[in-house]
């Protein structure tokens, strides 16, 4: 952002909850860099009303839920603004995710509280004042998605199984505070974190082995793609993911790595469009690309047999590649290309239905709603369907539940059956 | 052999279906249904006859509130035919079906699923499910699994939070006419004249029943009125447009109304066969739920109902609580004034009259010199408004015509027009003017701070006012809902018999508990209050919470997310009422100001109004004096059809002028207001639009038609691609301009619900497909060109993927080819833009000779037309300062400041009624400025645009800025958190959604233009600077 670069060790450093165990891990490892990583409290009713003063609701929601959870930190008592961050990733467009920080910056200005930084993590920044380390801080950041991405992944495909309710969250939660703890320690060498990650994920696993599930194969497989943000925390889409578990779905969410690996895909894609295929910035970002893939597959290891049948797509090119029929990566810039080419990547692993969760107004959510029709015509008609949410609840259960009466037909009748994972037998 | 029990529990009645399975023998079955609990209903030509003997309904029984011993009394009777062991299972859907499922240990369905089911079964041939109910409606689209054959939901809807288009809002209305619902459609059956009830609130819709009885018709008439009203409402609030594939099925209690039955044939244009109805229209959900209890693996058993009867013994309700009321927060100004004496005045005192029409009520206010309150009226309009304001004048004339003297005469309110006319006011004003002014003329003489906040409720209307350092900033009423107005608490009080003068507020601040009723449609609230009454709740409670309720369906009705500030007026006849004072300030959590008169605030302003003008200006009233008798006017009746409304309208001649009253929406009706005022400068929307078709020509033939949707880009780019076509040969065939029907259509073929213009260039496609032209060119507009290149100049995400969301609409697939869309990045420059084309075109075998040829022209044609539009524009800014005149800069982006099927075409009307001289941005240099230090991330073409045309605009004192925008506007929602911050002035902003209606629109530019002293000369604004002709030089 355009706040100064100055140092943010000791800082209380807040990040929302674009997924609990991705803030979490992400704060541990700013906390291994010295910056009290914090997760952002969860939101509420309360956090909502103290944003609805600043916005004219109109604005995306998860701009209102965030903002609404950085003024609540602001309301606390220990709140001291100078040694106050927040964490709010930007963009350059064209959606409206990247005037996000720019209206909290505003917002704060007015409060009288510019000593609070806002971060907003970008190449351009040397990575908030992390000068020499810089380049360490992006990379165990990077492992910390991944890991944190597994192990959602485990999460949500165990809950659907338990016997015992409970059980599986309560693991998960275990299972993220050793990974954080990992992730957070500063007396490792990256080679050695790296390593001590590896372990980590084949200890998480062994632990999520050990939940008493009874797995059978009449759960409908749901995929969901969508706005980030609003998919991956849970308040934001009204919990919409146990809602789907509760009428008897189990779902696949697409993960954060795939936000980041379209980033450095565009990023390519437009030095290619500006006639600079062949410049220092195009070597530096396919380094940065092939590194993050090598680093993902090794993290991915311990889990393999696990995630048989429940792979990721092989890269960016995969997913915007089944996308361009209908939404051509040069033309149709953002999220949309990964929901419509995630749709089809799930129709074609076998799932018996797509959700798009989506901000209300979300311009990316409405230009995919209106090719889902087409997309879902050409792929033996899978039921594909957009939930938006701006904090007004309806009755969501009601649309679930009839939206897995359309996936249980589908189901009955699809052509791709889905490969289970050796512990389904 | 065995049966399986589906169980529909709704709000009102009971109702159960039993399917047999393949064992049950005839016999047994037989010895079911001679019960007289059951019924096996008459088949009809549509159903299934193989299928329908294997059920069995119950009759309908009603729940009287209780759905738990409403339950239990049923089964019991059932189980008591039926051993248990023929029971082979229990599901349960409806309203109630939580609770009772839970108790009982049974499976819920869900309601559509089991509407959709049961109907797939009895009607296989059936595509789309009306369903209007007592409470709710639904509507469904049916889908066919083509392998499978099970009938799946493609689409639905249900009716919301208000209860037109359910059967509640006939019930009511029948009951005040003093019928039986159940009887209605008989008594409608053959009546062939109807009265015309345009309300889609019961509320307007009893004031509708009273005029038409008023005007000789018959109550059957006035009911056959209220199916149409029915039908209609059930259309346009839960069909809202979508897809509807016959045969239609229409269910629900209401289906069984035969008056409501032809209605909606009419409505839906669907013969017998198109829209049949069922003997099971109320059993649809229950038989449903019996197919699936049957097909479903996981069966619930025969359940032990006793539990149902132990449990609806037990209080399981615990009311939901507000917190208790209090004056605490509360300013009460009534208190602090005295009343004005005029009987120790030896001479006449000199007095202003002001006098505010509303649709529903009329008040007066004569005040002093010193704005003291002489004499208050407030009343009912009740459609007559010259023989109400005769009455009233007669009132004032006898009381203390004597002792005064009018020297100012000052209307507002949707019939300051004509009243205007008919008494000869000095001042005619809008009623956001009004109001402001009289709570701005109390907050000068009673309080040391000024409003930011007004809110005005009043019998069936209420507004909400923003003000910004003395400037209206936005303004919002209710339209089609009286939940957040005064009759909401009336009728309610009328039914706790309670006086709502003289009890209510007293006995809802003593309340220890005020219930928590939430916020709700009138009439459903009606049933609510009803059910806890009968629960026990008392009458203090019950006000309190109505209290509350009245607040939140205010805030969230009309209010809706709008800025609320922290000195908060509350007038309006409702704020006599100090328990809705105390719940705003509950709720709001901030003091609630309540001005003295705050029944005719508006009355007073306009008597202010008057007062400065006829003192500033130093006039002689034009009053005609209180007696009416001299004017000559007469009085027609007809009903305007212009739109679904149906409003009925008078049209009055005072001295050979007409003037319309009764229209909701006075765009076809509104007399041209007359402003004296000239504009000093060209008519500039008029120019660019000359200027911008300029070389249209649709007579030049070419070797093709290329197809020109006139929306969104074009009204900018029209120069470059026509230049570009006409230069390669093709012949360029525009679409017409954005109407009714465009925006229509474009509705009807967008698949998802994107902003006003995007539905509208679906329209415009679709168009001139029909007009068979070769092409549709939709570039793939990715940015635009900028001299700030460290950023980019995007077009929104639906700007850049239209070519794509318009091939994928069901009404333009079949033409996908036609549509051409290169990917168009102007600002990479003129050489990739020239690549691009070539790519594209020289597959339809262009000459890439050609094609550069064209692109080089078409750049500059563009050029050109920029360069004209500034040139112009700086003779336009010049001229306002030599002349020392107010402009209002127009901004938004280009499409919805020109197109004006989309904005209604409010800039030239700002020229046209008020004299004002309009300076769309475009005229200014917006590419000179740059915006980083009030946006430093920027990447929105227009964005960048808007915020520069608001820096040149902080350079000018005389200039001001209206913004235009759209509803769902993304990128706009973040763009106006900077105008203020870039212009250092408050704007008006207004935001359209596709509705013809242009009344609001232009009260607000009224009252904006009034507080930026456009309007009154004499006016001293609260931002007037002190040297007009200061003109700093811009920073470039």
């Amino acid at each position: 952002m355009n706040k100064d670069n100055g140092n943010l060790i000791g800082k209380n450093l807040y990040i929302p909850r674009m997924s609990i165990d991705g803030a979490s891990a992400m704060a541990a490892v700013y906390r291994s860099f010295g910056v009290n990583g914090q997760v952002l409290p969860e939101s509420d009713e309360y956090s909502l009303d103290l944003a609805k003063q600043y916005t004219i609701g109109e604005e995306c929601y998860p701009e209102i839920v965030t903002l609404g959870g950085f003024l609540k930190v602001i309301e606390q008592n220990e709140f001291i603004p100078e040694k106050t961050a927040f964490l709010l990733p930007t963009a350059s467009g064209p959606c409206r995710f990247g005037q996000y920080s720019g209206l909290l910056q505003k917002i704060l200005d007015e409060r009288g509280l510019k000593e609070v930084r806002i971060i907003s993590p970008t190449s351009k920044d040397g990575y908030s004042g992390f000068g020499e380390y810089a380049n360490n801080f992006v990379r165990l950041a990077w492992w910390a998605v991944i890991c944190s991405d597994a192990l959602r992944k485990l999460l949500l495909q165990t809950r659907p199984y338990e016997i015992n309710s409970g059980a599986t969250d309560e693991i998960h939660a275990q299972c993220l505070n050793i990974l954080c703890k990992v992730l957070e320690r500063n007396d490792l060498t990256m080679k050695e974190k790296f390593k001590a990650l590896v372990d980590v994920m084949e200890k998480i696993l062994h632990r999520f082995e050990q939940i008493p599930v009874n797995y059978t194969k009449e759960k409908l497989l749901i995929g969901i793609v969508g706005e980030i943000y609003c998919r991956l925390d849970d308040f934001s889409n009204a919990y919409l993911i146990r809602r789907i578990e509760k009428y008897g779905g189990e779902i696949w969410l697409a993960p954060i790595a795939e936000w980041i690996f379209y980033v450095n895909f565009m990023q390519m894609t437009d030095l290619k469009i500006d006639g600079k295929s062949f410049s220092k910035s195009m070597l530096g970002t396919i380094i940065k690309d092939k590194i993050q893939a090598m680093d993902e597959h090794k993290l991915f290891m311990p889990l393999h047999n696990r995630f048989i049948g429940y792979e990721e797509p092989k890269n960016t090119r995969t997913i915007v590649g089944s996308a361009k029929k209908y939404l051509p990566y040069t033309g149709a810039l953002g999220e949309m290309v990964l929901n419509v080419g995630g749709s089809i990547y799930f129709h074609s692993k076998g799932a018996d239905g797509v959700v798009d969760i989506s901000p209300f107004t979300c311009m990316n959510g409405i230009v995919c709603e209106a090719v889902y029709p087409r997309v879902s015509e050409d792929h033996d008609n899978i039921p594909i369907k957009n939930f938006y949410f701006d904090g007004t609840g309806t009755d969501y259960d009601r649309d679930v539940e009839i939206f897995l009466e359309l996936a249980s037909t589908y189901k009955r009748r699809k052509k791709i059956q889905r490969i289970f994972p050796p512990h389904f037998t | 052999m065995g049966v399986f029990l589906g169980i529909d529990i709704g709000t009102v009645s009971i109702e159960i279906a039993v399917l047999k399975d393949e064992q049950t023998s005839d016999k047994y079955w037989n010895t079911i249904l001679r019960t007289n609990l059951f019924d096996q209903l008459p088949d009809d030509q549509f159903i299934n006859k193989k299928l329908s003997p294997n059920f069995l309904v119950s009759k309908y029984q009603r729940i009287f509130g209780n759905p738990v011993l409403g339950t239990y009394n049923l089964l019991k009777q059932i189980f008591d035919i039926v051993p248990s062991d023929q029971i082979k299972g229990v599901r349960i859907c409806g309203s109630a079906a939580g609770l009772i499922s839970e108790l009982l240990g049974i499976k819920t369905e869900n309601e559509f699923r089991a509407i959709a089911r049961g109907t797939g079964f009895l009607y296989p041939n059936v595509a789309t499910i009306f369903e209007m109910g007592g409470q709710h409606s639904k509507y469904i689209l049916l889908e066919r699994d083509e392998v499978s054959g099970r009938i799946g939901i493609a689409n639905y809807e249900k009716s919301g939070d208000c209860a037109a288009g359910t059967g509640s809002f006939l019930d009511q209305q029948a009951s005040r006419l003093k019928f039986k619902i159940e009887d209605v459609g008989s008594i409608v059956e053959h009546i062939e004249k109807s009265a015309k009830i345009a309300g889609r609130c019961s509320v307007f819709a009893k004031s509708d029943m009273i005029h038409a009885q008023q005007k000789g018709y018959d109550p059957p008439e006035v009911l056959k009125g209220l199916c149409n009203a029915v039908s209609r409402n059930y259309k346009s609030s839960v069909v809202k447009g979508k897809k509807i594939k016959k045969p239609v099925l229409f269910i629900g209690g209401v289906s069984k109304n035969i008056g409501v039955v032809k209605a909606m044939r009419e409505i839906f244009n669907l013969n017998e066969n198109e829209l049949i109805v069922s003997e099971y229209y109320a059993w649809m959900a229950a038989i449903g739920t019996a197919i699936a209890e049957k097909e479903a693996r996981d069966k619930s058993g025969f359940p032990d109902i006793e539990k149902l009867h132990r449990s609806s013994e037990r209080k399981y309700f615990k009311f939901p609580l507000n917190p208790t009321l209090s004056m605490k927060r509360v300013k009460l100004l009534r208190n602090r004034i005295q009343p004005y004496n005029l009987n120790h005045k030896k001479q006449k005192v000199n007095a202003y009259l002001g006098v505010d029409v509303g649709s529903v009520s009329t008040n007066l206010a004569v005040i002093n010199d010193d704005g003291n309150m002489i004499k208050e009226i407030y009343t009912r309009t009740d459609g007559r408004p010259i023989e109400i304001v005769d009455q009233c004048f007669r009132e004032i004339d006898k009381e203390i015509g004597e002792r005064i003297r009018i020297c100012g005469v000052g209307t507002t309110g949707s019939g300051r027009e004509l009243i205007g006319e008919l008494i000869g006011a000095d001042s005619i004003n809008d009623e956001i003017t009004a109001h402001k002014t009289g709570a701005e003329f109390v907050a000068q003489t009673m309080l040391d701070k000024m409003p930011d906040t007004i809110f005005e409720i009043g019998g069936q209307d209420s507004k909400y006012i923003s003000i910004e350092n003395g400037v209206v900033v936005d303004f919002a009423m209710n339209e089609a809902c009286a939940a957040g107005t005064g009759s909401f608490l009336e009728e309610r009080a009328e039914e706790l018999q309670i006086s709502i003068k003289n009890q209510f507020a007293d006995l809802a601040l003593q309340s220890k508990a005020p219930i928590k009723l939430g916020e709700r449609c009138t009439v459903f609230m009606e049933q609510d209050v009803a059910s806890y009454q009968q629960r026990g709740a008392s009458k203090e409670n019950l006000s309190a919470g109505l209290a509350y309720s009245i607040v939140y369906n205010y805030l969230n009705r009309v209010v809706r997310g709008r800025k609320i500030g922290d000195v908060i007026f509350f007038q309006g006849g409702t704020a006599y009422n100090d328990a809705i004072a105390s719940a705003f300030a509950s709720v709001l959590n901030k003091e609630i100001i309540i001005p003295p008169y705050n029944g005719v605030i508006g009355a007073i302003g306009a008597a202010l109004l008057a007062r400065e003008k006829t003192s500033k200006l130093k006039i002689a009233s034009k009053f005609r004096g209180f007696n009416l008798k001299n004017v000559d006017y007469s009085l027609r009746e007809f009903t305007c059809k212009a739109c679904s409304n149906y409003c009925n309208m008078q049209e009055f001649t005072v001295n050979n002028e007409k003037t319309y009253w009764g229209d909701q929406c006075s765009d076809k009706f509104r007399r041209k207001q007359s402003s004296e005022k000239q504009p000093v400068i060209d008519d500039l929307m008029k120019f660019r639009r000359e200027l911008l078709f300029a070389q249209y020509d649709p007579d030049i033939n070419g070797k093709a038609t290329v197809g020109l949707p006139k929306g969104l880009y074009i009204y900018e780019q029209f120069p470059f691609w026509n230049t570009f076509f006409l230069e390669l040969g093709y012949q360029v065939v525009l679409s017409d301009e954005t109407n009714n029907k465009t925006i229509k259509d474009g509705m009807e073929s967008a698949v998802a619900e994107p902003c006003l213009p995007i539905q509208a260039y679906h329209g415009h496609v679709k168009k001139l497909i029909e007009q068979k032209v070769d092409f549709v060119f939709i570039p793939n507009l990715i940015n635009a060109d900028t001299p700030f290149k460290n950023l980019n100049s995007y077009f929104c995400p639906w700007g850049q993927t239209l070519p794509f969301v318009i091939k994928n609409s069901p009404e333009i697939i079949d033409h996908k080819d036609k549509i051409v869309h290169p990917e168009i990045r102007f600002r990479n420059g003129p050489v990739a833009v020239r690549e691009s084309l070539l790519k594209t075109f020289r597959k339809y075998g262009d000459k890439k000779i050609a094609i550069i040829k064209a692109v080089d022209k078409a750049y500059q044609a563009q050029k050109q037309f920029s360069e004209n539009l500034l040139f112009v524009g700086e003779k336009a800014l010049q001229t306002l300062q030599n002349k020392d005149e107010i402009g209002i800069v127009l901004i938004g982006r280009t499409y919805n400041i020109y197109d004006r099927g989309v904005t209604l075409d409010i800039g030239s009307k700002l020229r046209d009624y008020y004299g004002v001289n309009v300076i769309p941005m475009d005229f200014l240099p917006v590419d000179s400025i740059d915006i980083s230090d009030v946006n430093n991330n920027m990447y929105w073409n227009y964005g960048r645009k808007i915020l520069a045309a608001a820096k040149i605009v902080a350079h000018y004192p005389n200039l001001h800025i209206i913004y235009l925008t759209n509803f769902k506007c993304g990128p706009d929602s973040y763009i106006k958190h900077y105008v203020t911050k870039a212009s250092g002035k408050p704007f008006l902003s207004l935001q359209f959604d596709g509705h013809s209606n242009d009344a609001g629109y232009i009260t607000r530019c009224e009252a904006y233009l009034d507080s930026k002293g456009f309007l009154r000369k004499w006016y001293n604004t609260p931002d007037k600077p002190d040297n007009r002709r200061v003109q700093r030089q811009l920073v470039v």
